[in-house]
This record gives structure tokens, sequence and C-alpha cells, in this order.
């Protein structure tokens, strides 16, 4: 009974710290969200508005045109990571030569800071000089007009290619260690029964692999919803509003306009999805 | 069914964990000390030495109004500024050691990048009040901020007589003036003198002339194109400036006496169509450079012509920055073509701010009498010896339309340029809502650069323009 009461002690200094870092500014944000206050017109909060901040965010059409970019965002990075991550497993599991190096080498787009990442691909993108864009005028010439940064579509697409291309190999990774999983007698069967390579992919080796993707799904999920430093670096939300994500709307609200009490309104809004998709992912963590 | 013990326990180790992570990824910004980066904070003998002792700092007299007996000896000044390579801020960066030395007050450069700066200024004077105590801004930036600010004429009487007018009026709030102008550009525009001339072209004056040049340049084969623009959202509405001096050259403005929008009038659609369409004859990629990019596309011989800020000269003529042929052949002109309307170019100028919660506000303003004091205002821009901190930036009539500055040992008749362009130079509108209306016409902007409609962007941006206008009462 005393051993269980002391290693409670030993937790509260960290508890602490968390209760001021996290808890209490989250509380902040809550009271902030049903205030008035524009910062650059009052240095102190203003009255309190009831949910006025809330029900601006449901009937203002750029917040529903940032909810509609990220929703896109993230079905595009989500795709894209998983079929290049099912690409790699599939491809790396045969590999046997330095296949730790591989796998090694895979961790390493993910391991690149996103400001990294932006920057790059901004610069490799630029046209008429960038690498990227040389690349893509040789391969389709017919798009050699198009100005991949400054066009509404593809814009946005080449946001999430930094951070597909650094997913992609890490879902990659994280199938193989599911494939390798797979009982290799399941295959033999298979093989032993006349089955092509591509119907045991994918009547055996998809639903084996199907808890792993929707965990992958959800991990994507949670992080690609929270896009910032990408469109920061690559478009600042531009051309227009073509890229601007919800957490970039949302600073942009916050430390542009410098309302804080909207800003608060819509933090609260993207943390309640946040949530939501958290206890998702913890409830299938748990069920697996 | 796990004990309701272990779970605890599983879910506060795991809340540590990933909490340590995020603090251990979170570093608090130092203040960077004085030689930060690129700054060598070495004594500089700016000050002329009239035979009175000025470093032992008594009580003897100290030029430009510094208070003698070091009163305020062991202060920590922190300012903060942008753009640690800025020729300018390098100048200053190097006087730091000498200024100490007569005052006993330590200057900290805090360097932060121009997009955030007034994010910086803000969130530092909400939530940490007293961290810093000098700052300068843009002067756009000025109604917004001044509730962070205590006006200089708090402070010290003010001698605006040698400054333009239009930077004086700039960093005039509600007739009270808030900074003296430490920074100040006027527009001008620069071009190529050995391209126009082989292709048998004048220096373009008007819209039509910028247009037929720009094309002329673009079509002919020597891997150029006519004219760089910056249309990109960069934030701080910096996108609007080069657009606003094409409104009022057109002879038009962006808002009338009442901040009505006159920016999407037909004369005004008329002007950001001509504007929108010199981008035919631009770098491909021009609706996505800013300001820096068109600069330096400029300077790497991408494009003929570009509207930039007098200071871009400083670029333009630095072999480190820009090609041999671009530091040969750029000539320029504080002359806006002409659309209409006129010619006289847009000025800015960026004025110095006291903190209102600064703890060492007489001190802060000490700092301030240095960094504006005539003598380094004129050999800033009179010593040319190292490139990374020869200016052409000089806030001072007396300074531009100096002989040393103008010797072509200096700047060779440019500054004398300037200081002709100040006279009819016309200040950019300056209003308490610039933060929401600036995003909302830099995203029409941007739109119009990825091919919207110019009547249909600049009509929807006014609209809101109105709202955000009527939500702040202003009528």
């Amino acid at each position: 009974m005393r051993n269980s009461n002391v290693k409670y002690l030993f937790l509260l200094p960290g508890f602490l710290v968390i209760l001021v870092t996290t808890i209490v500014p989250i509380f902040s944000v809550v009271n902030l969200s049903f205030q008035e206050w524009i910062v650059t017109r009052s240095p102190t909060p203003g009255p309190y508005i009831g949910f006025d901040n809330y029900i601006k965010a449901l009937t203002d059409d750029d917040f529903w045109n940032a909810v509609t970019i990220t929703l896109a965002y993230v079905v595009i990075v989500t795709a894209f990571s998983i079929a290049i991550g099912m690409f790699i497993a599939v491809m790396v599991q045969r590999v046997t030569f330095l296949s730790t190096v591989v796998k090694t080498l895979l961790i390493f787009p993910f391991a690149i800071s996103l400001t990294l990442r932006g920057y790059s691909f901004r610069f490799m993108l630029l046209e008429g000089q960038g690498v990227l864009d040389k690349i893509l005028d040789t391969v389709s010439p017919w798009t050699a007009d198009v100005l991949w940064l400054g066009h509404p579509y593809w814009a946005l697409f080449w946001v999430a290619v930094p951070t597909f291309w650094a997913w992609g190999p890490l879902a990659g990774l994280m199938l193989l260690g599911a494939l390798n999983n797979i009982s290799t007698e399941i295959f033999e069967a298979a093989s032993l029964d006349g089955a092509s390579r591509w119907r045991t992919f994918w009547n055996i080796t998809m639903p084996l692999l199907r808890p792993m993707i929707f965990v992958l799904v959800l991990l994507i999920t949670l992080f690609s919803i929270r896009m910032f430093d990408l469109v920061l670096t690559m478009t600042f939300g531009g051309p227009g509003r073509a890229t601007e994500t919800l957490n970039f709307f949302i600073y942009r609200i916050g430390f542009k306009i410098f309302n804080m009490g909207y800003a608060s309104a819509l933090a609260m809004l993207l943390t309640i999805v946040l949530i939501f998709l958290s206890y998702l992912y913890s409830r299938v963590l748990i069920t697996e | 069914m796990r004990k309701p013990s272990t779970l605890i326990t599983r879910w506060i180790v795991s809340l540590l964990v990933v909490m340590s992570f995020a603090l251990a990824a979170c570093g608090a910004p130092a203040d960077a000390p004085a030689d930060s980066g690129n700054v060598d904070a070495t004594t500089d003998t700016t000050a002329e030495d009239d035979g009175e002792s000025m470093a032992d700092g008594d009580m003897e007299e100290l030029p430009y109004g510094l208070q003698p007996g070091k009163p305020y000896d062991g202060t920590d000044l922190t300012f903060l500024i942008c753009c640690p390579t800025a020729s300018q801020f390098i100048v200053w960066a190097d006087s730091v050691a000498e200024f100490t030395e007569l005052t006993g007050i330590n200057v900290n450069f805090t360097n932060d990048p121009l997009g955030g700066l007034r994010e910086k200024i803000v969130t530092e004077s909400l939530g940490n009040p007293g961290s810093w105590d000098v700052t300068i801004y843009f002067d756009t930036w000025g109604p917004s901020l001044a509730g962070f600010l205590d006006p200089i004429e708090e402070f010290m009487d003010v001698d605006v007589s040698d400054y333009p007018p239009a930077t004086i009026d700039i960093a005039t709030l509600d007739d009270t003036l808030y900074g003296i102008p430490v920074r100040s550009h006027v527009m001008m525009f620069y071009y190529r003198e050995d391209v126009l001339e082989e292709l048998g072209l004048e220096v373009p004056t008007t819209f039509e002339e910028i247009t037929a040049a720009a094309q002329a340049i673009s079509e002919a084969d020597n891997g150029m194109e006519g004219i760089v623009m910056n249309w990109a959202k960069q934030g701080g509405g910096i996108s609007l400036i080069p657009w606003t001096n094409v409104l009022r050259a057109a002879g038009t403005d962006m808002f009338d006496a009442d901040f009505r929008p006159t920016f999407n009038s037909p004369e005004a659609i008329a002007a950001t169509e001509w504007y929108a369409n010199l981008l035919n004859y631009a770098p491909a990629a021009s609706p996505t450079y800013n300001e820096g990019d068109s600069r330096t596309a400029y300077a790497n011989g991408e494009a003929a012509m570009v509207f930039a800020w007098s200071w871009a000269y400083e670029i333009f003529q630095n072999p480190e920055a820009s090609t041999e042929d671009v530091v040969a052949n750029t000539g320029y002109t504080a002359n806006f073509p002409d659309g209409g309307g006129g010619t006289a170019p847009v000025a800015m100028a960026w004025p110095t701010g006291i903190s209102s919660s600064s703890k060492n506000k007489e001190a802060a303003v000490e700092w301030i009498k240095w960094l504006t004091n005539e003598d380094m205002d004129l050999q800033a821009i009179s010593v040319k010896d190292d490139p990374s901190r020869s200016t052409v930036v000089a806030n001072r009539l007396s300074s531009l339309s100096s002989e040393a500055a103008n010797s072509p040992d200096a700047n060779d008749g440019f500054s004398q340029a300037m200081f002709e362009a100040y006279s009819s130079a016309t200040a950019l509108p300056v209003y308490l809502e610039f933060p929401e209306v600036s995003e909302i016409l830099e995203t029409a902007l941007s739109e119009i650069a990825a091919g919207a409609d110019v009547a249909e962007a600049l009509n929807a941006a006014a609209e809101d323009v109105d709202t955000v206008m009527q939500e702040s009462g202003r009528y």
C-alpha cells in the first residue's frame, strides 16, 4: 500500500508541469473563445459574448473553405501514403541484400523537419528553374505551362507531397512489420491452389493488413489534419485561399488579424475533432 | 480486465513521456546578442571627435543629446528587429560597442523574420510584458501596435524639419509622433540600361511604354523577361505596396477620405488589369514571387525591370548579390510610370517604438537618440569600404542631399534622386483595420495572379473590406 502511494508522489512534479503547460492554457483558450478580443484594438480581453465566436465560425465562408481544403489535404496525404507504403512493403519484403540499410533509409524522409521539406520543395518547384519542375516538364511536356504552386488545385497537391513523401516510407516500414507477421503457410497454400500474385495480394494480403492500414489511416489523419508548416513555407495559404488549411486559418485569424477570441473558438473546434480522432486511435490500439 | 491502478499509471506515464518530448522540442528563444549571425559588434568611429573626451562617459558633455554621467549604466536593452543581413542594421550593430562605452547601456538585438516581427511585438507585449524595450515597425502597422507603444514625444523633443514630410506623417498617429523614422524608403523603378539600349528602347515613363518595353524584351532572344513583380501573399501587406503605387499613378487610390474602398472603381480595375497583364512578360514564377524573390530575380538577370524600394539599390550594386551585368548596368528613376495620375512614388518608413511595458524607457530613449543621430545617418550612406555594410538608407534630407553621399565614390547621385523623390512622395494609408484589410487585399491580388477576374476579385474584396470597416465602427 505504501509503495503504491510513493510512486504517485514521484509522478506528481511531472503532472504539475503538465497542468501548468497544458491544462491551464487549454482552459484559458476555452475561456477566450467565449470573449470578444481583437488584440490590436484592446490590450485586454473584451466582454463575454456567449457562443457568438462559434456561430461566426459556422457561418464563415473562409472557415468552411479551410475545412474543405483540410479534408482534401488529408485524403490526398492518406491515400498516397498508404499506396506508397504498400508498394514499399511488398518490394522490401523480397529484398534480403542490404535490407537493414534499406529499412534505415526509409526513416530518413520522416526525420527531415517540415520546414526544411517545405522550403526545399518550394525551390525545387520554381517554374523554369527548380529541378523538379524541369523533370516534370521533360516527363510530361503538356504540364510545362503549369505554375505548380500558383495553380489553385495543383498547389494543394504539391503542399501534400512533402507529407506523403515522408509518411509513405514510414507507412511502408509499419506495413512491412505487419506483413512479416503473416504466416508464410497461407501464401504457400494460395500458391498451391494456383492463385496468381495479384489474387494473393488482393484476397489474402490486403485483408490481413486491414487492421494496420486502419491504424495508419488514423495516425496519418491525426498528423496531417494539423498541417501548418508546409503551408507557411510553400504557399502562405495561397494562391488566394487555395491551400489555407484549418490550422493555418486559425494562425491567420490569431496572429495576422489578431482576433484572439475568434481564433480560440476555431482552435477549440479543431481540438474537438482531434480529441475524437485520438479516442478512436486509442480504442483501436487497445483492441489490438 | 486491467486493474484501475495499472491503467492510471500507464496513462500518467504516457502523458509524461509525451510532454517531455514536447517540452524538449520547444526551446525558449534566447535574446540574440548584439554580435549574432553576420553581425560583428566592432568598435565604430562614427561619432566625430571634436576634442572632448567621449570614451570616459563622466560628466563631460556627450554628443547627440545623450545624458552624461552614465545614469543608466548596466542597463540591458532588448531591441526587436528583423533582417540581420540588412546593411543598415549591420552598421547599427557595429555601433553598439561605442554606444555602450559612452552610456553604459548594452543593447541586445533580437532578430525575427520580417513576416513574423509584428506577431513577435504583439505576442511578447501580451504574454511577456517588459521582454523588449525598443522595436522598429512597418509604418502601416502603427495604428494596430499603438496600444503597445509609448509615443516618443513623451520623452524627447524631435526636430522633424530634416525628415521628409511623408515619413513623419506615417509615424504620426492622432497628431502624436510615435516614433522617429529610422529606415525610410521610396519606391523606385529599376531597369537594365544595356538591355534597353540593345533593343533601341527609351526608358519607359508611362504604363503603355512599360508594357511595350516589357513585351519587346520578353520576345527578344536574350533569355530574359521584361519585368518582374511580387504578387504572392507574404503577410504584413507587402504585396499591396507596388499595387498601391499603380493605383495612384492611374489617378485613383485604395480608399476615399472616409476609408470607403475605391480600389474596385473602374479606374482602379483598369489599372490593376494593366498591372496583372505585365505577368505575361514576367518570369513564369512571378505569381508566386514575394518581395525578396522579385528582387532576387532582377539581381540574377532574369528580368530587365523591377519596381522595388530604394534600399534594393544596395543589392543591385553589390557584386556578391547581383550579376556583373546587373551591377554595371542598373539604371533607376524615382518617377513611377504615369498611368494618367502622375509619377509620384510611394514612400514608407520604419519608425522606432518604445514598449509601453518597458522597464528601461529612459535608456531606450538614449538608444533612439544614438540610432537617429545625423552623423550615423550620413556616414552609413557615405562610407563604402565594405559591401555588406554599404547602405543607401538614410532618413534625413540633409544626408540625402549631401555631397559626401552623392559623390562618385559613394552613391553617385542616387541619394539625390531619393531626396528629390521625397518631395512628391506619398505615404501609404495608415489605419487601425490594416491587419484585416491587408489580408483581404493580399488574398485578392494572389487570386488575380492565379488567373481570377480582376473586377470580380476586387469587388468581392471591397464587400469584405466594407464589412470590416462597419464592424470596427469606422462608418
